[in-house]
């Protein structure tokens, strides 16, 4: 095989690669989409009357990858629902001591830290920037007792 | 200064000035955004079922802004400019969800709002536009009595 070859053959087998993997990652991303889908289903048919705001969020774990997933408020507690594997978090209001949002945007201001304070527990999630003061005055809301001070 | 210098600095502060010019944009979005939410939680929380930001089409352009599903009425306000839209849901008649869009880089996804002879487009985070769509079908009574909404695919 000549070197001209060889070149073609890297140069086909490079875009194969990338369009291989695009496709990987829609695949991944409509799976997702549709465990998304089913969760929103599942909680706005049960729980309409009660429910405050749905948000898809990051959950950060101190160890592991962060996980994603569905951060829906009630009038009564938060409950992040998570796309993949994983047990369903649920934080009654009467028990968050404290919540607060991180200052800055970050990622080009993609995401945006949602901090929770249950006692000692710390629940950090990210969420979509232009809608996580929403977040920190509907709890601070519903909470009236709540410190509005940022944590840390 | 000689032009070979000239020809360094001109591009890097050109670049400098752009990404200041989207981070200043940025803030700006992100500060308006948090009037209106607050805004909008202190004076409808009771009655307030769905909030998220969304693009909305309702003419050519597209326009950023909060979108809130209230007990019946859904309200957008714009986080461009000075203008926000009030929506009946008496007045929905129909949504359409395209069901095999593919997952775009953008992470949105289209809802198209039927109100009559016109309509809306609603573009969102893709997550969760399954929310405001099930909400749309059980808060909008005409969607309710018809049991299924009418034109979605």
């Amino acid at each position: 095989m000549s070197r001209d070859q060889i070149g073609v053959l890297l140069g086909f087998l490079f875009f194969a690669a990338i369009i291989g993997i695009d496709i990987v990652v829609f695949a991944w991303i409509y799976r997702q989409r549709r465990k998304a889908d089913r969760i929103c289903r599942e909680l706005i048919e049960r729980q309409i009357n009660e429910i405050k705001m749905v948000a898809y969020a990051k959950f950060v774990r101190s160890a592991g990858f962060n996980q994603n997933g569905i951060l829906a408020m009630f009038n009564d507690r938060v409950v992040f629902r998570p796309l993949g594997r994983g047990q369903i978090l649920e934080m009654p209001l009467a028990q968050i001591s404290r919540v607060s949002t991180g200052r800055f945007g970050s990622g080009m201001g993609v995401i945006k830290k949602l901090e929770f304070e249950l006692g000692n527990q710390r629940l950090r999630f990210y969420i979509p920037p232009l809608v996580s003061s929403a977040w920190r005055e509907a709890i601070e809301k519903t909470m009236p007792a709540i410190s509005p001070r940022p944590i840390g | 200064m000689q032009a070979r210098e000239m020809a360094v600095l001109v591009p890097a502060v050109i670049v400098v000035a752009v990404f200041l010019v989207i981070w200043l944009v940025s803030a700006l979005m992100a500060k308006k955004a948090e009037i209106v939410c607050r805004e909008i939680i202190n004076s409808h929380f009771n009655e307030l079922r769905l909030l998220n930001d969304c693009w909305l089409t309702a003419g050519i352009f597209p326009d950023k802004g909060i979108l809130a599903l209230l007990g019946d009425r859904m309200v957008f306000v714009s986080i461009f400019f000075n203008k926000s839209l009030e929506v009946p849901l008496s007045e929905v008649t129909g949504l359409k969800l395209p069901r095999f869009a593919l997952p775009d880089r953008s992470g949105l996804r289209v809802l198209w709002v039927q109100l009559g002879p016109r309509r809306l487009k609603l573009s969102m985070n893709q997550f969760i536009l399954a929310a405001w769509k099930t909400a749309l079908e059980k808060a909008s009574p005409m969607l309710a009595a018809s049991g299924i909404s009418a034109g979605i695919k």
